[in-house]
This record gives structure tokens, C-alpha cells and sequence, in this order.
């Protein structure tokens, strides 16, 4: 009676090793399908999930509401300024490459794409592009308002994974968008949250420095904004300064995405 | 002084009702995967705690359940199925995790802990 229980243990133990590997062996087909037939359902939980926790936050945060929306007015009045004087730089830019006769800056080419779901347990997010619409690996994707939110990661056929910025893994070069020259590293915590390392003790890093993408190491194009500094970690006893960030992208607002598909991530091995 | 032999593992019964609950039992893993991935993306338990739904139904399968009942390890092979489909991971990864979650809850509530409040069917 044992050897047969025995021998029936072994068999299923045989088949369920068989299964998995049939199974990781047509791993894209079948995840593919499955998030096709899923596509529907997930959308409307991801759109009804927005709606919700928009109306509880605003519940929560009406006293914070009118505060908010006077130092945003503030702001906005601070950025009209700075974008007339970028306009004229513009102008003088595209001046300047005329009379050098520099070739003109590459727009981006996006694919537009939408947030479907997100994994369970890392920062990642399914969206509804895949091969069959041009997505590649190392892709990088924006915001409409140029935000950085990640990479490409996995691509099936109508569906790919994006890696967020906030992700365990994910590490990339960043610049202090102001006048002085104060380069980092920034590098995901999971749980949406990230952090820049790797700035120079002799750096003035201040809460509310905004930063930006920056073109060395190669993951992103140049000039994304990434978030805002939110606390400065200075000890004189380490070799690096580092801050948290508060990054500007945000999952639960997040309708539209960009795809870029006409940059190519730096690979050591070319 | 009689011997009873040990019951057999009872797994969902037998017959069409028996393809009934292991269907309904696909479906609520499913769903709650859709859920996970979908609605509660949005929602926090504590600032950047998220709560992982197939890993709290499976705990609360083994627990309500008889240590000699098989539904924890059903429930086990299928919510880790759709937890692995819905993740970066390969197919089979949390499988086995969840598999060996439950054969170690059973293990535990089978010979060290035992719920009086708690009547096993």
C-alpha cells in the first residue's frame, strides 16, 4: 500500500515538474493570453481603483487643499516667468545650430499606451503595447508631462511590463535642474519610493531641488524630469551625500503613457 | 484495542459538484489576483504597505480548514499560478512557495497546534 502511495507521489512530483516547464517554456504565449483576456477587467479595476482613492484623498486632504492650491498659484506664476525666459534661450539655441550648422534636435516618437495593472509585490506595470506595436526592450517611458516613470522591461505580443524607477533594481544618472553643476545617482527603494546617492559632500543639495535625467549611463534621454528632493541626508563621515526624493510621477494618476521609441539605451557590450 | 487508519486527505469530493467548487475555487484566485493588480494598487494599508491578498486567503484557507483537508494546497497551486502570471517571475516560482507555505501549515496545525473554537467538518 505505501510503495503504490509512494509511487503515486512520485508521479504527480514527475508531471507537476513537467507541467511547469511546458509551462515557462511557452511562458509569453500564455501570460500574453492571459493578460489579453484580462486587458477588460484589470482596466476597469485600475480606473474604478483611481476614482476611489481620489475621492477619499480628497476627503482626507481638504484642509491641506486650500494651502496647496495657493503655493501652486505661487508656483505657477514663478514657472510662467521661467518659461518666457526659456523661450528666448530656445530661440537663441536654434539660432545658434542655424549658423553653426548643427543638425536640429531629434523629437521624441512615442507610442501612447495605457496602465492596466500592476504586479503583485514589485514596482512594475503592465500596459496594453507589445512587439506587434513597435515596443522593445529598454524602452523608455514618460508621462505626457515628461516624467520619467521607467522602462520596458518584458514585451509579449499585445502587452508589455514596465520596470518603474522606483524599483529595487533600477538605477540611473541624474542633475540638479539649477545653475550649479550637481550630478547623482538615483536608485529605487520598491513601494514607489526612491532615493539619490552618490552626490559629492561639496554639493549644496537643498529641499526642493528638482531633478532631471541625465544622458551619462545611458538608461534615459536627458532632460525627464524625475521629482523633487525632499530631505537631504549630510553625514561627514560618509563619502557620499544622499536625499530623498519625491518623485513626480504617480501611479494612481497615471492614464496616458509614452513610449520613446527612437532612444537606445547605451549597452556595454557594443 | 482497535486501530483506525489515518483518513484519507480529502480534496474537493467527487463527481460534477467537485469540478463546480474547484472551478469557483479558480475563479475567486483569479479574481482576487485582478483585484490585487488592479484596484488595490491604489490603496495603502500603512504608507507603502500593500496587502497581498493570495497570500492572506491561503493563510486563512489552512487555518479554517482540516490539517488533513486538501484544499490549502489547491488553493496553493492556483493562486500561486496567477500570482506568477501576474508578475515578472517564471511559472512556478510562487507555486512552490505557496505550496510549501501550506505543507508546513498543515505540518504545524497537524501536530503542535490545535484551535478548540474551531470545528473541522
Amino acid at each position: 500500500m505505501k510503495t503504490v502511495f509512494v509511487k503515486k507521489i512520485y508521479i504527480a512530483a514527475i508531471c507537476a515538474v513537467l507541467a511547469v516547464v511546458f509551462l515557462n517554456f511557452y511562458q509569453k504565449e500564455i501570460k500574453n493570453g492571459f493578460y489579453a483576456m484580462s486587458a477588460p477587467i484589470q482596466r476597469f479595476f485600475w480606473q474604478t481603483g483611481t476614482k476611489t482613492s481620489d475621492f477619499f484623498a480628497t476627503i482626507y486632504r481638504i484642509k491641506q487643499l486650500k494651502e496647496e492650491n495657493e503655493r501652486l498659484e505661487r508656483k505657477n506664476l514663478e514657472l510662467l516667468s521661467e518659461i518666457v525666459f526659456s523661450e528666448e534661450l530656445k530661440k537663441e539655441n536654434e539660432a545658434l545650430r542655424n549658423i553653426l550648422d548643427m543638425n536640429p534636435r531629434k523629437n521624441f516618437q512615442l507610442i501612447p499606451a495605457e496602465a492596466i495593472g500592476k504586479d503583485i509585490g514589485t514596482d512594475s506595470i503592465l500596459i496594453n503595447k507589445g512587439s506587434e506595436d513597435g515596443v522593445f526592450p529598454g524602452m523608455p517611458v514618460i508621462t505626457p508631462q515628461k516624467e520619467i516613470l521607467g522602462k520596458i522591461s518584458g514585451v509579449y505580443g499585445n502587452f508589455s511590463r514596465i520596470v518603474l524607477i522606483s524599483n529595487q533594481t533600477s538605477s540611473f544618472a541624474v542633475k540638479v535642474l539649477s545653475d550649479k553643476d550637481i550630478s547623482g545617482l538615483v536608485r529605487g527603494k520598491g513601494n514607489f519610493n526612491i532615493f539619490l546617492d552618490l552626490v559629492s559632500q561639496g554639493s549644496e543639495l537643498k529641499e526642493g531641488d528638482v531633478l532631471r535625467t541625465d544622458s551619462a549611463g545611458g538608461s534615459y534621454p536627458a532632460g525627464l524630469l524625475v521629482g523633487e528632493i525632499s530631505k537631504v541626508k549630510k553625514n561627514d563621515a560618509e563619502p557620499f551625500q544622499q536625499a530623498e526624493i519625491s518623485p513626480f510621477f504617480n501611479i494612481r494618476k497615471t492614464d496616458v503613457l509614452f513610449v520613446i521609441t527612437n532612444f537606445f539605451p547605451y549597452s556595454p557590450n557594443e | 484495542m482497535s486501530l483506525n487508519p489515518a483518513p484519507k486527505m480529502k480534496f474537493l469530493g467527487s463527481g460534477f459538484e467537485s469540478w463546480l467548487k474547484g472551478a469557483a475555487f479558480v475563479a475567486f484566485f483569479y479574481f482576487l489576483a485582478m483585484l490585487q493588480t488592479g484596484f488595490l494598487v491604489h490603496f495603502a494599508v500603512a504608507p507603502a504597505i500593500f496587502p497581498n491578498l493570495i497570500l492572506l486567503a491561503i493563510i486563512i484557507i489552512n487555518f479554517l480548514e482540516s490539517p488533513r483537508a486538501g484544499k490549502g494546497f489547491f488553493g496553493a497551486i492556483f493562486g500561486g499560478f496567477f500570482w506568477d502570471i501576474f508578475s515578472q517571475n517564471p511559472i512556478g516560482f510562487h507555486i512552490l512557495i505557496l505550496l510549501t507555505l501550506t505543507a508546513l501549515m498543515k505540518i504545524i496545525l497537524r501536530k503542535y497546534v490545535r484551535f478548540s473554537s474551531i470545528r473541522y467538518g
